[in-house]
């Protein structure tokens, strides 16, 4: 359960990392995947901490995961979805109107015309 | 009138009226007709609802459901009493005159109406939720909704202040998620009720987790509501966006996660010390953004500083309201003053938001060094009645707290009961640069000598009737302002406030202060333009919304927090 979590986090951080040090936005916008995805690990580990068969409802299962956290990251996952599509779609118009996908020269550029 | 029935229709109707206009773009059926049935059903008939579900509200009714009649311990739990009812209230009453005015635009699109109406389903879902996932799904719509708002600006620079803005309040909602999780983790729910029943049995690390939890469920809420060191993002979104959207997303949405976050810090066992930090981070986010204004040379910048400024007076008393507890009255007095300030301040900044946005789309240009001759301008592009300039000296009254208007009682009131406290100094201070801050962005106004430049032509209707709608508000509120203040003092019954009346206050006392403050910053104003005066002004630093800085923002934000909750 250890070794899970320290990469749980060691995701977690990695996916920060990029989001603040990067000057890629595409990169930024996977920093953010990634995590979401941690997060989303994080929760599905916990729920497996009681069992360990899927949480549909049969006659013979006895030791089924906490369906909730798996419920919640459903929605968890569609709302990432969302926002990764609208900000790679504003990365797209960042692209096209400064030709760059550098944060810094993105800044620069749009200043400039300013 | 059934309350069951009612309470829920500010979240379907404005989803109903969004369903229908993405159907209507589908079969090629969009126009003006199908825009305005929207607005009848997705704004005009949830205002309906809520006066027909005042008679109960004042009543003390409250509705606490489990939406799809699922268990208690798996569904999502709905709270609907007098705090949602005015967080509604609020929201529309900026909404309808902003969609009335994005209708005079000539970009006005039906997927901007779209994503319009579902954020005002978001705002209302965002008000009644009694489940913390519940309040991260509604807190991401809300946010997503208004990248989107923003990144429609024609202007330069919209689709970067969006970028920044989603990338910043995505990751801190990543630890909001994180929060749930702990706070999942120990209590074994996420309802608020439920959560409450467990808090007094932790003990040891259970308790340190929850605490931590906590505190990044917080940070990542007041992150909304751009409190500083949280505030970074906002003067790039706020002022690149249409002004129509400038003027709700100041006006309403930095406001309602703030309130909607109170149903959680009543449960919490050290929410007088998060309260503590709250009632300290106002008094500073009103001082540093009134500093920020006053040195900004771009209009619209300069009113969104001024919005980090006026939200830093309701967290103020929002969080000395819940340092001193709702059951003292004055607890219930300050409560209701933040919540009746957050009106004032929203009325009057919408109003300001859509004057100067129209005064400098007729000027042609936004620098306050440059711009002169607004009305004349405006009389040019066809405004017949000089009501853009009209509603502008209505909200500067307003938000300057001169009477007769809303904003004079809303500021007294709030900075006499928040009297005591170091930040009320902070508070005094930035009335009067408040003053002068707005006295600089008036130049707009002043009659230029140059020949008067006409952009565009236009007409004014239904640009108008959105002024007329937030001016008679404004003037209504300062004549009924003791019976209104009345009124959301009852409305807060039910979160455990007491009953409570304003003694001691004198009205005629506080004009005489007023009049002090006037002169005050009249005299600031002159001497302002001195050079010494602009170089020490120029001396402040200017944060900049880079990535590095916004999460340091946050990190202190955190660590502060957490800090307070340990110790």
């Amino acid at each position: 359960m250890i070794i899970e979590r320290i990469l749980i986090a060691l995701l977690f951080l990695s996916g920060f990392a990029a989001i603040v040090g990067m000057r890629n936005i595409i990169k930024k916008i996977f920093g953010l995947n990634l995590l979401n995805a941690s997060v989303v690990l994080l929760f599905i580990l916990e729920g497996s901490r009681i069992g360990n068969q899927a949480p549909i409802l049969d006659a013979d299962i006895t030791n089924m995961v906490d369906p909730i956290p798996q419920a919640l990251m459903l929605t968890a996952i569609v709302i990432g979805v969302c926002v990764s599509a609208l900000s790679l779609a504003l990365a797209v118009r960042l692209y096209k109107a400064t030709g760059s996908l550098d944060i810094q020269v993105i800044t620069e550029r749009l200043q400039r015309e300013h | 009138m059934n309350i069951e029935s009612l309470f829920l229709a500010p979240i379907y109707l404005p989803l109903l009226a969004a369903a229908l206009l993405v159907s209507a773009k589908a079969f090629g059926q969009a126009g003006k007709t199908m825009d305005s049935m929207a607005f009848l059903i997705g704004l005009i008939l949830p205002a309906v609802c809520l006066a027909l579900l005042k008679p109960a509200i004042i009543a003390h009714q409250s509705v606490e459901t489990v939406i799809g009649a699922w268990d208690t311990n798996l569904g999502i739990h709905y709270h609907f009493d007098g705090l949602s009812w005015l967080l509604i209230a609020l929201h529309l009453a900026i909404s309808i005159p902003v969609f009335l005015y994005s209708k005079s635009n000539p970009s006005h699109r039906e997927s901007f109406s779209i994503i319009f109406f579902i954020q005002c389903a978001s705002v209302a879902a965002t008000s009644l939720t009694a489940d913390l996932f519940n309040l991260f799904v509604c807190l991401e719509v809300m946010g997503v909704t208004s990248y989107v708002l923003i990144a429609s600006s024609d202007e330069d620079g919209s689709v970067l202040a969006s970028f920044t803005y989603l990338l910043f309040s995505a990751t801190a909602m990543v630890f909001f998620l994180v929060g749930a999780f702990g706070l999942y983790r120990v209590t074994g729910s996420l309802s608020y009720a439920l959560i409450s029943q467990v808090k007094n049995s932790l003990t040891g690390a259970d308790l340190i987790v929850a605490q931590m939890s906590l505190t990044l469920i917080v940070v990542s809420t007041l992150l909304r509501c751009a409190v500083v060191p949280l505030s970074g993002w906002l003067v790039g979104a706020h002022s690149k966006a249409p002004h129509a959207v400038s003027a709700l997303l100041s006006g309403v949405l930095i406001k309602i996660p703030l309130f909607a976050l109170i149903r959680l810090l009543l449960l919490v066992t050290a929410s007088e010390r998060i309260g503590s930090i709250l009632a300290w981070a106002g008094g500073v986010s009103a001082a540093v953004g009134i500093l920020l204004a006053l040195r900004e040379v771009q209009a619209k910048r300069l009113l969104a500083y001024s919005s980090v400024s006026q939200i830093g007076y309701v967290v103020a008393a929002y969080g000395l309201a819940i340092e001193v507890g709702l059951e003292s009255e004055r607890g219930a007095l300050l409560i209701a003053s933040s919540l009746f300030y957050a009106f004032c301040h929203a009325v009057a900044k919408a109003l300001l938001f859509l004057s100067i946005g129209t005064a400098t789309d007729a000027l042609g240009t936004k620098d306050l060094s440059k711009a002169r001759g607004a009305t004349a301008s405006l009389k040019g592009s066809g405004e017949r009645v000089p009501l853009t300039t009209i509603s502008y000296c209505i909200a500067l009254f307003s938000i300057s707290a001169l009477p007769p208007t809303l904003g004079f009682w809303g500021k007294n009131m709030l900075t006499y009961l928040a009297k005591g406290h170091g930040s009320a100094y902070l508070l005094t201070i930035t009335s009067v640069l408040t003053i002068t801050a707005y006295l600089k962005l008036s130049v707009l106004f002043l009659p230029s000598k140059r020949p008067v430049v006409v952009m565009k032509t236009q007409s004014y209707g239904a640009i108008h009737a959105s002024y007329l709608v937030l001016g008679l508000l404004l003037l209504g509120g300062g004549v009924f302002a003791l019976p209104f203040k009345n009124f959301i003092i009852t409305l807060l019954l039910p979160l455990g406030a007491v009953e409570a009346s304003i003694m001691g206050y004198s009205a005629y006392s506080e004009l005489a202060k007023t009049f002090l403050t006037l002169m005050l910053a009249l005299f600031l104003t002159a001497i302002s333009t001195n050079r010494y005066c602009k170089r020490l002004l120029a001396k402040f630093p200017v944060p900049k919304a880079r990535f590095a800085d916004l999460f340091f923002g946050y990190a202190l934000a955190l660590s502060v927090m957490a800090f307070q909750l340990v110790r």
